[in-house]
């Protein structure tokens, strides 16, 4: 079975292009990436993790009023 | 031609420095990355170069699909990697030669001795702050050279691993990847 990210970390950050889910050694730190945390993303991507891309923010329609 | 400028080269006070390997490396063979997918760092007459683009790749090299690193492990203190440089003046070049130690004696580090022995790649080896470097380069990758012996009884049996490459090792910041390429 395919490994993903977490729900929440999926919700922020998608894996960069051409690279997958799975073990990576970062600065000596080895990382899941499908076990990784919300917390734990945020911070490895704030010390240049370069695996996780944040996702461009959503924002919502607004309807102009006539 | 332009070429990057010189700058200050001071200790850097307060600073950990150590010395010697960790003990797991990432190693590829050529044909695992996908075409083009071998970043280079800067030249130093790049127009654009600074110290950082030319010192150190941190785009991650792109891999052939269902290709990543290998694991290499290494025992610790058995280890090293260093460069010298060579040729003579105004024709200076580096060499590399980098030598891990692997415990044991398997069928499937035998079967790996031979096909390394028979293989170019490129290795990235962790030091002991957990900072990696690549040896090898898609112009001059690393060849490899494994041998193995018992030692005595109070030595070390295992394979020993020897890369060698010319050109400057590169200081690469995205680490090492484990996690075989999808189609992007």
């Amino acid at each position: 079975m395919k490994k993903q990210l977490q729900n929440d970390v999926a919700g922020k950050y998608q894996v960069l292009e051409g690279h997958g889910v799975g073990e990576y050694q970062y600065r000596g730190e080895t990382v899941h990436l499908d076990a990784l945390s919300l917390p734990e993303a945020d911070r490895l991507v704030s010390k240049g993790f370069p695996y996780l891309v944040t996702l461009p923010v959503k924002t919502k329609a607004v309807r102009k009023r006539k | 031609m332009p070429s990057l400028d010189i700058v200050d080269m001071v200790y850097q006070d307060g600073v950990p420095n150590p010395s010697g390997l960790a003990t797991m490396h990432g190693i590829a063979l050529m044909s695992y990355f996908a075409a083009a997918g071998i970043k280079t760092p800067d030249a130093i007459n790049d127009g654009d170069a600074t110290a950082a683009s030319v010192g150190a790749i941190s785009t991650p090299h792109v891999f052939a699909v269902g290709k990543c690193m290998k694991k290499l492990y290494g025992t610790q203190n058995k280890g090293e990697a260093k460069e010298e440089a060579v040729g003579d003046e105004d024709s200076t070049a580096t060499k590399s030669s980098i030598t891990i130690m692997v415990p044991g004696s398997t069928a499937e580090m035998n079967a790996m001795k031979k096909k390394l022995n028979a293989s170019h790649g490129l290795l990235f080896v962790s030091q002991a702050d957990g900072q990696v470097r690549q040896y090898g380069s898609e112009l001059f990758p690393c060849h490899f050279r494994v041998s193995w012996g018992t030692g005595t009884n109070e030595s070390y049996r295992g394979y020993t691993i020897t890369a060698t490459c010319y050109g400057d090792s590169v200081i690469y910041t995205p680490g090492l990847n484990f996690t075989p390429a999808e189609a992007p």
